[in-house]
């Protein structure tokens, strides 16, 4: 019987023509994976990607953008010291150097501007630490997953206009890189959408798409202080336009909005060569930018075109109490156990994790935050801030709407997990 | 007589279109469809019933895995899946799949008959286990070369379930080779509690390996399908296939896990790390990469095997301070040991 077994092992179908359709989709993508894995590197638990020979690569700030220098792993085993060059915290990219380096392998960047939704990619990575190194010098082989574009200009708060892919990515992937079938890269996964903190792949990954990366890339690359843009002085109005534009609500006077000439009540149509129909896509184009970038405003004033320039300006925190803005969450401070995200109405729950602080308040997925502790919250960085001045045991009220009615819960923050 | 196909690649599909000719789309479609049904009659539902698990059972192992409190802690009461891997009555399931106190294990094939099958032999840390059933002249798969197997490639976990005669296509790739210790490859495949234990084929319907390890322990790790998966190859399994024949019976090891990998050729005194896995026990106590451990329950450590050797020595679940340096500056912080599930 196992005999039969072993023999039946060696009984293969014969060889398939060259024509077969499934052999060439097979050859695109094994050959765009031995690309990716020559230019994959293992960074802090996470993965990164080769952008130049001489070492330049990038991965997400939450891998490594704490650490000034780290040791990292190519797939071959090779070692090699890396420093950090510059990192974003607010778009989630750093750029490291490794030392020493020299004609590596490397991915051009793609046109993500012209990558289509439905096109294949492919994920490369460290999930679940699931590419453990034997010893020095041996073999590391990141993981990949396969899937489509599923949508492009996401909006999902500091993820300002990212690439949504169903291409399995999971704890562990973040840094590394969405690959397209021509080898070339789309972007940098960072970030998925979960359930109930259930952190693990559920068929929505995010990566910042390459064309932010190009905007930042040069400021990066010289060591410098980065900060993405935005047009100072210029209230937008949330009104719904049904896909026209985004209205000004005021203009601060001697603001750069006011300096590039614009008014109350213009209806914003383009940002350079990007339509704009919504207030969200605003922010969602603006935030792709740092500042110091010249961008042409497209607006309607009374049925007429006008086109301005405007330099950008440092992206505004939200202002406090003191005028004080926390970059990093103070440890001790308080926890309320949900993630939220941006929207057209207002900062959104999306997920509650279960028996912690919102949970057991009855604050639940899909309610809207419309005030923390009595201050009206602006959007899902504002709020982080306001939940960071708190103390686990406080109690503080939040006022929600949820669906049509408003009402309002008391929360008792309790402690962050990581503390 | 063939059994209903469900076809859930389309998606994959639609995307290959090397000149807009729609034609290439259905020759693939056309392609894969072969192979699945070359192999189909190979895989078989089964119907396991069981004594019922008490729940504080059930709520003591969920505490030990679970760094979330959401997931389940018992296999759902549906049919699971086999390959039949012997045309004389041999099945191969997941360990998974027949563990707990059995009491009955019924084998439903693609015609609807059926055969009770009976537990010949298991191994846990591979989560495999061998059954047999009183037939012959059973349909076998084909084993592909090992050697052809190459990261990238297209592969489908094939089940029955969740109504034991319709068959489900979960397409995928080859995400990594040589997994868990050499004996698994890695595949995007969406692998579930349903499906494991199934096969997963190639393009020409061949065995690449069988689906396994998705437990409510590996659950905890990975997540039920996170697009993280694995398949124990026709290799391995051949070597193991004698032991299980003969009727061994490995219950899976618990052993500790802290969840930190060491950074090769480090030269501190102590274990320098160089990741540490996300989820896990060691990074939910707060260290980093870059640390250095030098102390593990009060027992000095001078490298990643002394650490390796001090954590074998204590229990899952097991709460231990660990002194690491971190900037030169000396740290302490408590660890609750997590259970490894990998071999």
């Amino acid at each position: 019987m196992f005999l039969a077994l072993a023999a039946g092992a060696t009984f293969f179908t014969p060889a398939i023509t060259q024509d077969d359709p499934l052999q060439k989709r097979d050859q695109a993508i094994r050959d765009a994976v031995r690309k990716a894995t020559e230019a994959f590197v293992f960074i802090a638990g996470g993965s990164g990607v080769l952008i130049s020979p001489d070492g330049y690569f990038l991965t997400n700030h939450h891998v490594a953008g704490p650490f000034r220098s780290t040791t990292i792993q190519r797939p071959s085993g090779q070692q090699f010291v890396a420093e950090r060059i510059a990192t974003d915290e607010v778009g989630d990219l750093s750029v490291f150097k490794m030392k020493e380096a020299k004609d590596l392998p490397y991915l051009e960047l793609a046109d993500s501007d012209k990558l289509e939704v439905g096109q294949l990619v492919l994920a490369l990575g460290n999930p679940f630490g699931t590419s453990s190194p034997t010893s020095a010098g041996e073999e590391r082989i990141p993981t990949v997953s396969l899937g489509v574009i599923s949508t492009l200009h996401r909006f999902q708060g500091t993820y300002f206009n990212c690439i949504q892919t169903d291409a399995a990515v999971n704890p562990g992937n973040s840094g590394g890189p969405l690959v397209t079938l021509r080898g070339t890269l789309a972007g940098i996964t960072g970030r998925i959408a979960t359930r109930f903190g259930n952190r693990v792949n559920s068929g929505v990954g995010y990566a910042i798409p390459a064309n932010q990366i190009r905007n930042f890339l040069p400021e990066m690359m010289h060591g410098g202080e980065v900060t993405h843009g935005c047009i100072g002085g210029l209230n937008l109005s949330r009104e719904h336009t049904n896909g026209l534009g985004v209205r000004v609500r005021s203009v601060k006077p001697k603001s750069t909005a006011a300096k590039a000439g614009l008014l109350a009540d213009d209806l914003i149509t383009k940002v350079d060569q990007y339509p704009i129909p919504s207030f969200e896509r605003y922010f969602s184009v603006t935030g792709t930018y740092p500042r110091g970038t010249s961008i042409h405003v497209t607006f309607k004033r009374r049925s007429e075109e006008h086109t301005v320039v405007a330099t950008l300006d440092k992206r505004l925190e939200p202002s406090f109490l003191d005028g004080e803005t926390l970059q990093v969450r103070p440890k001790g401070s308080g926890w309320m156990g949900f993630n939220t995200r941006d929207t057209e109405e207002g900062v959104l729950i999306e997920d509650v994790v279960p028996d912690g602080p919102a949970a057991l308040a009855g604050l639940e997925v899909g309610d809207l935050i419309v005030k923390f502790n009595r201050r009206r919250v602006d959007n899902v960085t504002h709020l982080r801030q306001l939940i960071w001045f708190q103390k686990p045991k406080q109690k503080v009220p939040v006022f929600l709407r949820q669906g049509d009615t408003e009402i309002e819960r008391l929360v008792t923050l309790g402690k962050h997990p990581d503390d | 007589m063939n059994s209903v196909v469900q076809i859930t690649f389309i998606l994959l599909t639609a995307t290959f279109c090397q000149d807009g000719d729609s034609n290439t789309i259905v020759d693939f479609d056309r392609h894969f469809l072969k192979a699945v049904a070359r192999a189909q009659s190979s895989v078989v539902s089964l119907r396991v019933e069981r004594r019922e698990e008490s729940v504080e059972a059930a709520s003591k192992r969920r505490k030990l895995f679970s760094e979330n409190s959401i997931f389940a802690t018992r296999p759902p009461n549906a049919p699971a899946t086999a390959t039949i891997i012997d045309p004389n009555g041999y099945l191969l399931t997941t360990y998974f799949n027949v563990e707990g106190s059995l009491l009955k294990i019924t084998a439903i094939f693609p015609d609807n008959t059926e055969a009770e099958a009976q537990l010949v032999g298991f191994d846990g840390n591979n989560d495999l286990a061998l059954l047999k059933i009183r037939r012959a002249g059973l349909p076998v798969l084909a084993a592909c070369d090992p050697g052809e197997i190459s990261i990238g490639q297209s592969v489908a976990a094939l089940g029955r379930g969740p109504d034991e005669t319709s068959l489900t296509i979960n397409p995928g790739i080859v995400s990594a080779l040589g997994r868990m210790a050499g004996r698994c490859i890695q595949t995007d495949a969406k692998l579930n509690y349903g499906n494991v234990g199934g096969p997963l084929i190639d393009g020409q319907g061949r065995l690449v390996g069988i689906t396994c390890r998705v437990s409510t322990r590996n659950a905890a790790h990975y997540g039920q399908n996170s697009g993280v998966g694995f398949a124990i190859t026709w290799d391995e399994l051949n070597q193991l296939l004698p032991n299980l024949k003969e009727g061994v019976k490995i219950a899976p090891n618990r052993r500790p896990f802290l969840g930190i990998q060491a950074r090769p050729d480090s030269e501190a005194d102590g274990c320098e790390i160089g990741d540490v896995i996300p989820g896990s026990a060691a990074q939910r106590a707060g260290l980093r990469t870059g640390d250095i451990v030098i102390e593990f329950a009060g027992k000095a450590i001078h490298s990643f095997d002394e650490l390796r050797n001090a954590i074998s020595k204590h229990a899952v679940g097991e709460k231990i301070v660990l002194s690491y340096l971190r900037d030169d500056e000396d740290h302490e912080t408590t660890v609750e040991l997590g259970e490894s599930i990998d071999p």
